[in-house]
């Protein structure tokens, strides 16, 4: 393998809960900045995650952060059989966990999700 | 109902009380259409266009406001309908280059971009309804669509989703309503004017009950 190393940093669920909101944009924009990519244990709410996406575009300037990805796995692949069940997965509305993962902006180039684990491709 | 709720929906009355139209919100990705579902909304209401379409992404970088009085049968219902900036997480303005922008412009486009898609979410609380727009051709199962729904249901704001561009022949809009089934949704062509009568339906149905 060759090219820049990627840091790739996993926040456990009992860590999130135990930061307040704004800590968990700052943690975000700040780790997004330096060029890490976040796997958050279970899924942010959609208030958070649009909090997180109004940070992030204060934060850009053009020469060197242009933004981040989200993606949400949702619990299991097997989920997608139904995509009236994967959307509550993606709202964060079932009690099963789930990751969120958060890249800078374009360095994520796939991410594919099996029964028990997930594979992110990064460049 | 939860007491966050109760306040919410308070407020938003009490808002819109103090106003004498129900405030619309155009949100969707860039490139989804929303301008051209503004502009279409607007010939049909005879009220003034709302911007210029681009292929170029964030071709719309301020919220437009328009007043619009929709009439069906008996009712009667003004809006005051808000065209905003398109959601992105990401704005590199070195996409812009491919457009023939020049750096200058294209840097310019960009920081302009990334202060609407602020204005488009602070916008969010400040709004009676929202038409969601999704581009057919595409999948509907992006985190800004899933993030700005979620977000809606979340702070019980009504909302319709628009599932626009069914005039192209690689639309899918069975995708969107598979998609998002639980709420409801419109399939029209911004363009060509299809079906907007159903969205006018959907509208005075959804956002003045």
């Amino acid at each position: 393998m060759t090219g820049e190393e990627i840091k790739v940093e996993v926040m456990a669920k009992s860590a999130l809960e135990g930061m307040s909101r704004t800590e968990i944009v700052d943690y975000v924009i700040e780790k997004a900045k330096d060029g890490a990519v976040i796997v958050f244990e279970g899924q942010l709410n959609p208030d958070l995650l649009t909090e997180i996406i109004q940070r992030t575009m204060e934060e850009v300037d053009v020469e060197e952060f242009t933004g981040i990805d989200i993606y949400v796995v949702p619990p299991k692949a097997k989920a997608q059989r139904s995509r009236r069940s994967l959307v509550d997965k993606l709202l964060g509305r079932r009690s099963e966990e789930g990751v969120t993962v958060i890249s800078p902006a374009d360095v994520l180039k796939d991410l594919k999700k099996g029964e028990d684990f997930i594979t992110l491709k990064l460049g | 109902m939860k007491p966050k709720s109760v306040i919410q929906r308070l407020l938003r009355y009490f808002r819109s009380r103090s106003r004498e139209e129900v405030r619309i919100g155009i949100y969707g990705a860039p490139n989804v259409g929303k301008t051209t579902l503004a502009n279409r909304i607007a010939e049909d209401w005879g009220a003034e266009r709302f911007g210029e379409v681009s292929e170029i992404p964030h071709e719309t970088r301020c919220s437009v406001r328009r007043r619009v009085r929709i009439e069906l049968g008996s009712s009667r219902v003004d809006f005051e309908i808000v065209d905003t900036p398109g959601v992105a997480t990401k704005v590199d303005y070195r996409k812009f280059l491919k457009y023939g922008l020049d750096v200058r412009e294209a840097k310019q486009r960009a920081k302009e971009a990334t202060r609407g898609v602020v204005e488009a979410i602070r916008m969010l609380k400040n709004i009676d309804g929202a038409l969601v727009v999704i581009d057919s051709t595409k999948d509907p199962l992006t985190q800004v669509n899933v993030t700005l729904i979620g977000n809606l249901e979340a702070n019980e704001i009504p909302f319709i989703v628009v599932a626009n561009k069914i005039d192209l022949k690689e639309a899918d809009p069975s995708a969107v309503e598979d998609a998002f089934s639980d709420y409801p949704i419109v399939k029209v062509s911004a363009k060509t004017g299809e079906n907007m009568e159903d969205l006018y339906k959907a509208m005075v149905r959804e956002f003045t009950s």
